[in-house]
């Protein structure tokens, strides 16, 4: 399929939250748990879906070749961020390595990155698996001990 | 502690130094220290947001090693917007069931942060009247188990494990009524919330830079009526811990303590026990030591050896003086307490003897 053929990509309708953070665009996907930080031409092209418009005209709108939005959209999609179903999006027609591309200095690529980090950086103190709290296999204990006669922390 | 793990607690308190402050002090590292090993325990102690917002200028920036703490930083705004939006939503139902719990920690330090990506929060931390415990656990039975999960609601007789000496009418009394978009809630009097922030970071050995973090940004926030006697009347022993982690908070991160706060010593063994905590963490599930067959000898020698108590947490449940004197007896009459009452509970659990005591939210909604 040709990136010009008129296909109107559309933004998941709800769970995601999304956070604007020194000129990236950064969105959550609530359904898989997933972070993704956009660069700024990647922001661009996520800010030209609006469900009107097709791919020509998000290229025009983001400033970017139609076979770089055409990449883009699909990795939005693999990323779970589209709603559009993916054998309607267009081939990826970019065949680049991003990393090469990036090295040799042509930064104006949309590039998507995953964010993970650490669980521990937001889970504080013990707060569950206290004494006395439910727990089995799959929920474990502050204290290290389960009772698992009776299913609750020891 | 070797002095490798010195260099990195030194590291992680010259760069948290001030660091929510509009114009922090320019950060000067030692020569050899682990940028790698460095990055990571400030991401685990919570305090990657604020580690990047110090070298992000900085031509640290670019170095590999640290990439964890922009991963941070643009995690914990995210997860920020999340949970603002969700704490709307959460309150709304506890408003409709005629509920207005108080906001603590999480959320009501978060915001005095100057950037929310700077202090990250798991949970909504809530209090509820304990006539109220039955409605707020039908609330959290109505929404979605994800929201559930992230909510955490105490009564005044779970939270005494941190403020033994509020009771409910105090803490309630004093607390104060506001509002987020259409929703209501109330928050802790400063003097409750700095006494409660304090105590539950000594309660868990005080092993992550955010919480002294914490004490510090609240410090600076208190209110011009501030009441100092207040903040510590209640239980003598531990008003001496709030004021020693005060006095910390001063030392390590240059905290500005007002004139009215009663100056305390930093005991040696308190910057220790931290500096070690902020280094090798915390683990909080360690293994069951009810399967010793599955653990093996390494294994159980490892369960045990995690379980060794740390001097602060040590010192607060045995009610030792802070004072500068070795803490290995404190220690090991905890461990002692600690088997005895482990042995106690089980036979208890297993005599069904013992009624459950849990708190109202998280894992508890039958």
């Amino acid at each position: 399929m040709s990136p010009s053929s008129g296909l109107v990509p559309r933004r998941r309708a709800s769970g995601l939250v999304s956070e604007e953070l020194d000129g990236e665009t950064l969105l959550y996907v609530e359904a898989s748990h997933k972070a993704f930080c956009l660069n700024a031409p990647a922001a661009r092209v996520w800010k030209s879906i609006d469900g009107a418009r097709d791919v020509e005209t998000i290229a025009r709108s983001a400033e970017l070749e139609p076979a770089l939005v055409a990449t883009t959209l699909r990795e939005m999609y693999d990323a779970g961020l589209l709603e559009t179903p993916a054998d309607a999006l267009p081939a990826s027609e970019v065949n680049l390595s991003r990393r090469r591309m990036i090295r040799a200095g042509l930064v104006a690529i949309p590039i998507i990155l995953a964010i993970t980090v650490p669980r521990a950086a937001e889970a504080a103190s013990c707060v569950t698996g206290l004494p006395g709290t439910p727990c089995d296999p799959a929920h474990r204990c502050c204290t290290g001990v389960c009772n698992e006669n009776i299913g609750t922390c020891g | 502690m070797t002095s490798a793990d010195w260099l990195i607690a030194g590291a992680i308190a010259e760069t948290l130094r001030r660091s929510w402050a509009p114009r922090p002090p320019a950060v000067e590292f030692p020569a050899g220290l682990p940028l790698a090993v460095w990055s990571e325990r400030l991401v685990a102690g919570g305090a990657g947001g604020l580690g990047w917002l110090r070298i992000r200028d900085t031509e640290l920036a670019s170095r590999p090693e640290v990439e964890l703490l922009r991963t941070a930083f643009r995690h914990h705004a995210l997860t920020a917007a999340r949970q603002e939006r969700d704490l709307v939503h959460l309150l709304r139902h506890f408003n409709e069931a005629g509920l207005e719990p108080i906001l603590f920690k999480g959320w009501s330090l978060a915001r005095l942060y100057p950037h929310r990506a700077l202090r990250p929060f798991g949970d909504f931390d809530l209090l509820v009247r304990e006539e109220e415990a039955g409605r707020a656990r039908e609330v959290l039975r109505r929404i979605s188990p994800d929201l559930q999960a992230r909510a955490d609601v105490d009564t005044a007789r779970t939270l005494a494990r941190y403020l033994p000496d509020r009771t409910e009418g105090e803490l309630f009394g004093r607390s104060r009524p506001e509002a987020l978009a259409v929703v209501r809630f109330r928050t802790l009097a400063p003097e409750d919330h700095l006494r409660l922030v304090v105590l539950h970071q000594l309660h868990h050995g005080g092993w992550r830079p955010l919480w002294l973090c914490d004490v510090a940004v609240l410090l600076e926030s208190l209110p011009a009526d501030f009441d100092w006697e207040g903040c510590l009347a209640g239980d003598h022993h531990l008003s001496e811990g709030v004021l020693a982690a005060l006095a910390l908070a001063e030392e390590l991160l240059g905290a500005r303590l007002p004139p009215a706060v009663p100056r305390a010593e930093v005991p040696e063994w308190l910057r220790a026990a931290v500096f070690r905590g902020w280094v090798h963490g915390y683990e909080s599930m360690p293994p069951s030591l009810y399967d010793l067959r599955k653990l093996g000898v390494a294994g159980t020698l490892r369960a045990l050896r995690v379980r060794w108590p740390d001097p602060v947490s040590a010192t607060v449940h045995l009610r030792a003086p802070f004072g500068n004197f070795p803490r290995l007896p404190v220690q090991t009459a905890e461990c002692l307490r600690r088997g005895f009452d482990f042995i106690r509970r089980d036979i208890r659990w297993r005599t069904g003897l013992d009624a459950q005591v849990a708190t109202v939210g998280k894992g508890v909604v039958p």
